[in-house]
């Protein structure tokens, strides 16, 4: 990734919206938080002012630098601090990367079973990521709109499609939960939105608007999240919260004239967003490896990356516990910490030492 | 190029393709599946599309396209198995329409537990239909029907009708489900067999999966009247017989005593269809026709929901979920209405509007 391809704010919107969108359709019960649908469509709009101010310490700090990342301001102190925050980005990156996919790979075990080797399925589907992450940011930004566009088309058809399987009795009145519970809902869907932690990255290569681009992004995430929250628990009501995956259970559901079983569709909308966000971490990798090593290391840190995430990923997936998962919310909230507010907190009270 | 062929590869490598499919030939497309249990074994009945006898499309066909087998086991998925052992071929079931339970496995196991393969199996469909057969589930699957090629198919259209008309009750994979979490009960269609040919014959009301009653078709108007469920019925006075369109339900529940107050109103246009009589009836005589229709019908709605949730203690409507969700701000819970429930009173008022039939008799 270079800084002559560049994307525009809306493009910017639209691929962390398209990455976002996989995240979302994976509703789980435990993102529910034993939520009923109207508190828990206050819990994503609190989520959504929760998520954009944790944008604003990078918005604030790079507005002076619009030709800037967290990294170039890192450099601009000393060149330790700009490779220390390279690799600090490659391991978030990597850590990220992780995560997603060994929600894939439980996804891909419990759900599609389709006979192929799911561990093969991981490995190629990293592999590619890694391989569509030397196109660029550009090409990624073109290539998120016209998924972004088919997912967003595909979930109002769903929801209008499921409109007479749900029922009002599925739906308890407005805000039944207390507040506490409402707020822990917003709060402890924040780990999920590794979006944030990207922007510090992504920000010199964007054209026009940044913040309305974060907004936009903070807006549309929280109308889809709803829509895909309201349309899961409206079909299924408090069987939602029994289910491993409840939008995915109610698209079972779907039936639009003689066409049945479309949750297919949701299974191809939902990797063609999963992939864009694959990619976008992918692709910030190999950009902070180029940084830290040059551009000639470029594609062996790109294997190596790789090689070291399917490696991990797989064992993690073969032995993750209830209470690894414990350790890696705790360790997102640290992430988040640093990464969106200590780090850019830190750069604006630095003084600039050298130019860059 | 080269850059594009190496994302290709990789996917190339883990696609299995058609390889590893079945031929079709080596497996039965079931369309309908009949539970029933007997003497402690589950005998499980598969209608299966006979692709040797169908000849062109399946609309071509003049007479049932389908066959039915039966095969034991000690659970529905050890059945299947055995049906794979005995046939050499695999049950596919995503072609399922219907799953007939017999009244024998209703009594002995809950619905949840008898449906759990299917609620498990991701290879099934959600809304695919589940009835009670009265007989033998291998009778209704084994029915003859002039105009379907699939006999599960005419019971699917027969439900269907029935739902539209108040006569049944449709329930679905789905509503099974949905239901296995209390937030309210299961009611599933009952059917029976006379001459093969399937009649809808009742409701069969469940407490928690487990049935506890029956109502008549009759009682089953009633019900879906309360639960505002029915498009369209046929209601018959003496010699004259309405059609009630646009029905539209209201419940108001307020606390009475140590239970629970459930005022439901019923409103919809009475359109006169059939007049056996001779000679026309006057105005007056309409309008009286009209009232004594209305106290019927509410008569019938109150002794289903008396039926269903004093008698039976079922409650298919979801009332103490729609008394806790109206009166959440007095504490009331869905449990603390559970628990008087049986303390509760019901009345319904029915209010038709005449309209014009565009005929009159001379």
């Amino acid at each position: 990734m270079d800084k002559v391809s560049r994307i525009s704010g809306g493009q910017l919107t639209v691929l962390l919206l398209a990455g976002r969108l996989s995240n979302c359709l994976l509703l789980t019960p435990d993102s529910i938080g034993g939520l009923h649908i109207t508190d828990r469509l206050f819990a994503v709009a609190l989520n959504a002012v929760l998520v954009f101010l944790l944008f604003l310490p990078t918005l604030l700090l790079l507005r002076r630098f619009p030709r800037h990342g967290l990294i170039d301001r890192g450099y601009a102190y000393t060149r330790w601090c700009g490779r220390g925050l390279c690799g600090g980005y490659m391991v978030l990156c990597l850590f990220i990367l992780c995560l997603d996919i060994v929600q894939f790979y439980d996804f891909a075990e419990k759900v599609m079973k389709s006979g192929f080797s799911v561990p093969w399925l991981t490995v190629a589907l990293i592999a590619v990521a890694f391989i569509a992450s030397s196109y660029g940011i550009q090409a990624l930004g073109r290539a998120a709109m016209p998924v972004a566009l088919f997912s967003v088309a595909c979930l109002l058809v769903f929801s209008g499609a499921l409109l007479s399987e749900m029922r009002w009795l599925h739906f308890p009145p407005l805000a039944n939960a207390r507040l506490g519970d409402v707020v822990g809902s917003a709060v402890k869907e924040l780990p999920r939105t590794a979006e944030v932690v990207a922007i510090g990255m992504v920000y010199p290569y964007v054209n026009g608007s940044r913040w309305r681009a974060c907004a936009s992004f903070c807006g549309l995430t929280a109308l889809f999240t709803a829509l895909v929250s309201a349309t899961a628990l409206g079909v299924l009501g408090d069987f939602a919260l029994h289910t491993v995956y409840p939008y995915y259970t109610a698209a079972t559901a779907v039936q639009i004239g003689v066409f049945q079983r479309m949750d297919i569709l949701i299974t191809a909308v939902w990797l063609s967003t999963f992939f864009i966000r694959l990619t976008l971490f992918c692709t910030l990798f190999t950009d902070a490896a180029r940084r830290l090593f040059g551009h000639k290391a470029r594609l062996w840190s790109a294997v190596g990356g790789g090689v070291l995430l399917a490696g991990f990923t797989l064992w993690i997936s073969r032995s993750s516990t209830a209470h690894g998962w414990e350790i890696v919310t705790a360790v997102y909230w640290w992430v988040l910490g640093v990464f969106c507010v200590g780090l850019p907190i830190l750069l604006a009270l630095l003084k600039r030492r050298r130019r860059v | 190029m080269k850059r594009l062929l190496c994302a290709i590869l990789p996917f190339l490598l883990v696609l299995c393709g058609c390889r590893a499919e079945p031929h079709v030939g080596e497996q039965v497309i079931v369309t309908g599946v009949g539970i029933d249990e007997r003497d402690g074994q589950w005998r499980v009945s598969l209608q299966a599309v006979e692709a040797l006898r169908t000849t062109g499309s399946l609309s071509e066909q003049s007479e049932s396209a389908t066959a039915v087998y039966t095969a034991g086991g000690h659970s529905l998925a050890d059945a299947l198995q055995g049906f794979l052992n005995e046939t050499g071929k695999r049950a596919y079931i995503l072609q399922n329409q219907i799953i007939v339970l017999s009244l024998a496995q209703c009594r002995s196991r809950p619905l949840a537990a008898t449906l759990d393969y299917f609620i498990r199996n991701q290879e099934g469909r959600a809304l695919v239909d589940v009835v009670i057969c009265r007989g033998d589930p291998a009778e209704l699957l084994d029915i003859q029907s002039g105009s379907d090629a699939i006999p599960a198919e005419y019971v699917s259209q027969l439900l269907d009708e029935g739902g539209r008309w108040g006569q049944a009750v449709t329930t679905r994979l789905l509503d099974i489900e949905r239901t296995s979490d209390g937030m309210y009960d299961t009611m599933v269609p009952i059917l029976e067999v006379t001459d093969k040919t399937p009649q809808l014959s009742g409701t069969a009301l469940f407490r928690d999966g487990v049935l506890v009653g029956e109502l008549n078709v009759q009682e089953t108007s009633g019900l879906l009247l309360a639960d505002g469920r029915v498009q369209r019925l046929l209601y018959a006075r003496g010699d004259t017989t309405f059609r009630l369109e646009d029905i539209a339900t209201r419940l108001t529940v307020e606390p009475q005593g140590e239970g629970w107050q459930y005022r439901f109103e019923v409103s919809a246009v009475a359109r006169i269809i059939e007049e056996e009589k001779d000679t026309v009836l006057s105005e007056e005589e309409r309008q009286a026709l009209l009232r004594e229709t209305e106290q019927a019908i509410a008569a019938d709605m109150e002794f289903a929901l008396k039926h269903t949730v004093l008698g039976c203690g079922s409650d298919p409507l979801g009332l103490a979920r729609r008394t806790a969700a109206k009166h959440r701000n007095r504490g009331v819970t869905q449990a603390s209405v559970e628990a008087v429930q049986q303390n509760s009173a019901f009345t319904a008022r029915v209010q038709l509007s005449l309209t014009d039939s565009g005929f009159k008799k001379k």
